[in-house]
């Protein structure tokens, strides 16, 4: 797309390359929105602070190791290398089925890594725990 | 900018009925998308700042805008910083810093779901993340919300 004017010596407005500069604008803009990453958010209360009452059931444990072994009442679940946590997802599940307001405590090692602490926090969020916490 | 009547016609080989082609329309439309891209990256854009990158997480909820919240960031370095102010905050500056932003919120309006949100990086341990929540507890803060990136590597 190029050319455009007048040939009688005015100073008309060039629509031609000024269409080409919005093209190569909006291109430019549209690959960059393309490429955004979504910022979005996972919750918790904290005890301490917290007015929730203690639930009567016993809680679940979840420790998260320093070398990112995940463990549900000390016994260990599912692959360090596994983001999904397949084994975990249907634990906590069968048990929210099982008594909606069960409550669960993710308990993290000071060097646990905090990636594999936002997996057990989602495992958490997809099997829609209400009663989460965290502890020492 | 808007069609004012003025036609910018590309005429062919056939004659004087032949459709035109409008220009002016078509720079109409050019400048709202370029507008919409324009606006839609730059919020992106200011909403990551901070030297750190965020956790990835599948099943995270769309971010909300709340009444009252106070976003702290825990960049690789394991510094923290209230975002848009101090950095190299310690656990006692940065309850009080959440204390008197809750206190000053809840004046306002008393009924404000008030939360800390927490942009920690990815490859840092829980320990830094742990100060967070101790200072949110001290300051009397119960809800603690964590920034993930959804649907792909942060």
């Amino acid at each position: 797309m190029a050319g455009g004017g007048s040939s009688d010596g005015d100073y008309g407005l060039q629509i031609a390359p000024m269409l080409d500069v919005m093209f190569v604008l909006l291109l430019f803009f549209m690959v960059m929105a393309g490429k955004q990453v979504k910022e979005a958010e996972l919750g918790v209360q904290v005890p301490g602070a917290s007015k929730a009452v203690s639930t009567a059931k016993t809680p679940v444990t979840l420790r998260v190791g320093e070398n990112g072994v995940v463990s549900f009442n000390d016994s260990p679940v599912d692959s360090r290398d596994d983001r999904e946590m397949p084994k975990l997802l249907a634990k906590l599940k069968a048990l929210v089925e099982a008594s909606p307001d069960q409550s669960v405590i993710i308990r993290p090692k000071d060097s646990a890594p905090y990636q594999r602490v936002i997996d057990v926090l989602n495992a958490c969020g997809a099997a829609r725990v209400k009663n989460l916490t965290f502890g020492g | 900018m808007s069609g004012h009547g003025k036609k910018f016609s590309v005429h062919t080989a056939g004659g004087e009925e032949e459709p035109e082609f409008q220009v002016a329309p078509m720079v109409d439309v050019l400048l709202v998308l370029l507008m919409f891209f324009t606006a839609t990256t730059t919020t992106e854009i200011k909403s990551q700042i901070a030297d750190l990158t965020l956790p990835d997480a599948q099943d995270a909820k769309d971010r909300e805008k709340g009444e009252g919240q106070f976003v702290v960031n825990i960049n690789r370095l394991g510094g923290l910083e209230q975002a848009g102010g101090q950095s190299g905050l310690t656990e006692a500056a940065l309850s009080q810093l959440i204390k008197k932003d809750y206190e000053s919120t809840r004046k306002l309006n008393p009924n404000a779901n008030y939360r800390v949100l927490v942009r920690a990086d990815k490859d840092l341990g829980w320990e830094k993340t742990k100060v967070v929540l101790k200072a949110a507890a001290t300051a009397g803060v119960a809800n603690v919300v964590f920034a993930t990136t959804k649907g792909g590597k942060g």
